[in-house]
């Protein structure tokens, strides 16, 4: 019981990461709770994209497109009220597989490189700009949620229609006459994907565990980038009461974009205001004076 | 340096420039071979330019058509393809496929199936096709969504014989919209009848015209 007491905050994120699974799992149910992917996803009938996706087109396709931007300004309110990078902490399957590379990495790291922390601002603008010069939206083709979320939800949604049954689905078949005799037979009801372009997502995992603690997550990922620069205005942040802490720094050891809790444990503010943060709340979980805490920052406080 | 150390680090540096460098190889790469995309696709250059990679069209295609496009497609990583051979487009009604589409990399006003353009069918080998060998095949003239529209019977008579007659499968590019049920039909190991991307040019519209003069 004092376990769970003591992980609370880490149960209920695991909890979280695993329903985004489901979700996009969830078809199989034909519920019509949640299509898609990660990218661009239609829960209960209400289109939702990647803001980053979305912004990738615009610079890609050099067009506005309202659907989309409507889609992507949802997901740009949500987690600019629960606080930006929330999205990889609580939601992005790249950073869940990031966290257990992370504990491989104790084991077989062989280096720990850390590329400096602005380095994720430069392959941000750089991703945009290859957008903009290919006309490709370029970080769609190898991001690894659009990979991982499209094997997770492509892979299990096979056809349940077959000719000459009912078909389950709204859809109809034009009103034209074919032969269903003809037809290849090779349907089947479900099945695994595995498409090669995981192997993206493995090299990503593989220079996790031997060569950089979370690379991808910290130093990399432009969609994580987007999300920091949201959580600049986010009003949740982690609050820090200088009294109780003892200065242990037993929570530097479980923060993921780790250099966020320096400058509020030692003292120069009240709260975690580096938008890196994910608010992934391992901090409170392992702090032993329960000296952090949630709250809501909205009104700009004097420090002391 | 100890023996173990040194296997651990082979095998981290081959583990991560094998999947590293296999991606990026293949990525980079290019590939000639020409996608089939969905229905309504905009032209191939705009088609990659507007398609985020979200998958949702392949996911709502109710009859597995479309395939997800993966590292060994290079530029085509993450965008729908139509093997016809495999799973041809069954041309539904309501286009869920446009529909799911969150950009305009599939053409939301296209509401006729029918007016679609995937690619054209040719027949590529007249020497092969069984109809043109005086057989009576035309299936592809029988399977086709667009009977006696996309493609007609040309009847002639048969050269070797003189009694009998050739049903010689026309098909009209205009309107033929490439879904690629009759290449999928067609019986031959490699098909006499095969999509390819549509080509519109001036020889198309004198061919029609004159065709039109002369009917």
């Amino acid at each position: 019981m004092n376990k769970i007491a003591q992980n609370k905050w880490r149960i209920l994120r695991r909890i979280v990461q695993l329903s985004t699974i489901l979700l996009l799992l969830s078809p199989l149910l034909k519920l019509g709770i949640f299509r898609g992917t990660l990218i661009s996803g239609e829960l209960f009938g209400v289109l939702l994209v990647d803001p980053f996706a979305a912004i990738d087109f615009m610079f890609a396709a050099k067009m506005i497109y309202v659907p989309l931007i409507i889609g992507a300004l949802i997901l740009v309110g949500f987690y600019f009220i629960v606080g930006g990078r929330v999205f990889c902490g609580w939601v992005c399957p790249i950073y869940l597989l990031s966290e257990f590379a992370q504990k491989l990495h104790k084991k077989f790291a062989l280096y720990n490189m850390k590329p400096s922390a602005s380095s994720k601002y430069y392959l941000f603008t750089l991703f945009l700009l290859l957008s903009v010069i290919t006309s490709k939206p370029v970080f769609e083709l190898i991001s690894p949620i659009g990979i991982i979320s499209q094997n997770i939800a492509l892979g299990v949604d096979r056809p349940q229609t077959q000719f000459g049954k009912e078909l389950e689905s709204s859809v109809e078949i034009s009103d034209s006459g074919y032969s269903s005799s003809l037809m290849n037979d090779s349907y089947y009801d479900w099945q695994i994907l595995f498409n090669s372009s995981l192997l993206l997502v493995l090299f990503i995992l593989l220079v996790d565990i031997f060569f950089s603690k979370g690379w991808w997550c910290r130093f990399a990922c432009p969609v994580g980038t987007f999300y920091t620069l949201l959580g600049k205005f986010s009003p949740v942040k982690i609050k820090i009461d200088h009294v109780a802490c003892t200065k242990c720094n037993e929570c530097f050891d479980v923060c993921m974009p780790s250099n966020v809790l320096i400058k509020p444990v030692q003292g120069s503010t009240k709260w975690v205001i580096d938008s890196s943060c994910t608010n992934c709340l391992n901090c409170i979980d392992i702090c032993p004076e329960n000296a952090l805490k949630i709250s809501l920052k909205i009104k700009k406080e004097i420090h002391s | 340096m100890k023996r173990r150390d040194f296997i651990k680090r082979t095998a981290a540096f081959s583990a991560v420039g094998i999947t590293g460098g296999f991606s990026f190889v293949s990525l980079l790469g290019s590939n000639k071979k020409h996608y089939f995309r969905p229905p309504g696709a905009l032209e191939e250059n705009q088609f990659l330019s507007a398609c985020i990679r979200c998958g949702k069209c392949i996911q709502d295609c109710p009859y597995d058509t479309l395939k997800l496009g993966s590292l060994e497609d290079g530029i085509n990583i993450g965008t729908p393809y139509i093997d016809f051979r495999e799973v041809p487009c069954q041309m539904c009604a309501d286009v869920p496929c446009i529909a799911a589409c969150p950009t305009t990399a599939l053409d939301h006003d296209l509401k006729d199936v029918n007016k679609s353009n995937m690619g054209t069918a040719v027949i590529t080998d007249r020497e092969a096709c069984l109809s043109l060998n005086g057989i009576r095949c035309e299936i592809c003239y029988r399977v086709c969504p667009l009977t006696n529209i996309a493609i007609t019977l040309d009847k002639h008579q048969q050269s070797i014989t003189k009694k009998h007659t050739v049903f010689e499968p026309v098909i009209h590019k205009e309107f033929c919209t490439g879904c690629g049920i009759c290449e999928n039909a067609c019986p031959l190991d490699k098909t006499a009848i095969t999509v390819l991307p549509t080509e519109r040019g001036d020889k198309a519209a004198h061919y029609i015209l004159l065709r039109e003069q002369q009917s």
